[in-house]
């Protein structure tokens, strides 16, 4: 017995050490080529003071969209795993590390889904997932309702699989009905993964119908070379090792 | 199957190391499809794959191919030495009385003081797990005493 736990406690100590070890050594590796791009991106939503985008500009760019898209975002493709319904509506744009647009969709704020800008068609499904670069960023326009008094005291959540993401809230107590973000995967994002997910979330105020929406986000990473990934790999071979030499069954004298 | 000494050989499943290093295995399994977008990020799929790769280590260390055993048979088992037990060191007048037994003092026997060792168990046995080599004389607990004469 003691021998087996040895080689356990070793075995099991490598492969975390040797998963930690590789990530930290891929995670220190500068995936900053693309930063001045991003830092000019940055720039369009300075930290702080968004409204004076949201109320110009970024409507400005959504009242463009729509007329190049159409009033609706109904499509024909309606396919599964995605939708936006209530008093919603916005759009969001995702750039890679260079800077480089990788994806764009938009919901009109009716009950459709949302529309993919770059490819037409159904955004946030299961097979035209929203892109997302995690060495990039996101920005994104919102409102509710587009024209109108905005949502007084709500609350929202994010999650998937059943388990929350992000949530918050606020009085709102001035009923502002637009917001603009950016969100800085880049900076935000402690380890770089790769992985297709399916998010869930809602918003629920005291005076709109409660906003809900579903989709698939596709993370862009390095794959298994990513910190993650070589995590992963190290517990497979781990695991492989462990079960190929020290678990099979063995002949024994018994007497 | 039995060996010279009479011990039986028998099949050892390790089901347990089984279970552990299929967690291990089915975690980065998971991690690995995830990574590679063969599978959703999602707590269902995830516990799927885990319970795949448990399963595939219990099975595996139950069914798996066999390890031959490493050493020959236990001389204990049937209750026939097949070892001559080690040469004393040195003088027995120097080690002091009843001392000139395999073993030395430390298998002496408390109340008769005659040369007397405990058969360590460990001793040519061939199970990787049970082997833990005793040989000051303190465990007896299989009480397995024979004289040296």
């Amino acid at each position: 017995m003691k021998r087996f736990s040895r080689a356990l406690v070793v075995g099991v100590g490598a492969t975390l050490a040797l998963g930690f070890a590789v990530g930290a050594i891929a995670q220190t590796d500068p995936a900053s080529t693309g930063d001045e791009a991003l830092d000019a991106i940055r720039d369009l939503i300075p930290e702080g003071f968004p409204g004076e985008f949201d109320l110009t500009e970024a409507d400005a760019e959504f009242g463009m969209l729509v007329s190049l898209f159409g009033q609706s975002s109904q499509v024909a493709d309606f396919g599964t795993g995605s939708q936006l319904t209530g008093p919603c509506g916005g759009y969001a744009y995702s750039y890679d590390k260079d800077g480089a647009l990788i994806d764009a969709a938009m919901d009109t704020g009716d009950s459709g889904p949302p529309v993919d800008l770059l490819e037409g068609g159904q955004a946030f499904t299961s097979g035209n997932p929203f892109k997302v670069d995690t060495r990039g960023i996101v920005t994104y326009f919102g409102f509710a309702p587009r024209v109108g008094d905005g949502p007084l005291n709500h609350t929202w959540f994010i999650k998937t699989s059943g388990i929350s993401i992000d949530e918050g809230g606020d009085p709102n107590t001035i009923r502002n009905n637009r917001n603009v973000g950016l969100v800085d995967l880049d900076n935000d994002l402690p380890v770089k993964f790769s992985a297709k997910v399916k998010i869930e979330g809602e918003m629920m105020s005291e005076s709109l119908a409660t906003c809900v929406g579903k989709g698939h986000v596709d993370f862009l990473g390095n794959g298994l070379t990513d910190p993650v990934g070589l995590a992963g790999l190290a517990l497979l071979a781990g695991g492989f090792f462990g079960l190929l030499f020290n678990s099979r069954p063995a002949m024994t004298y018994k007497g | 199957m039995t060996s010279n000494s009479g011990a039986a050989l028998v099949k050892k499943g390790h089901p347990i190391r089984g279970i552990l290093w299929g967690i291990m295995f089915g975690l980065g399994l998971a991690v690995v499809l995830v990574v590679t977008k063969v599978i959703l990020l999602e707590l269902l799929q995830l516990i799927i794959v885990l319970v795949v790769g448990i399963a595939a280590g219990v099975l595996w260390s139950l069914f798996g191919p066999v390890k031959a055993p490493k050493g020959p048979a236990p001389a204990s088992a049937a209750g026939v030495a097949t070892e001559e037990p080690p040469e004393p060191i040195g003088d027995d007048s120097m080690i002091g009385e009843g001392a000139s037994g395999d073993g030395g003092e430390a298998g002496e026997s408390p109340e008769t003081g005659t040369d007397q060792a405990p058969m360590g168990d460990g001793e040519g046995d061939s199970d990787s797990g049970d082997s833990d080599g005793d040989s000051d004389g303190s465990d007896s607990d299989d009480g397995q005493w024979r004289s040296n004469s």
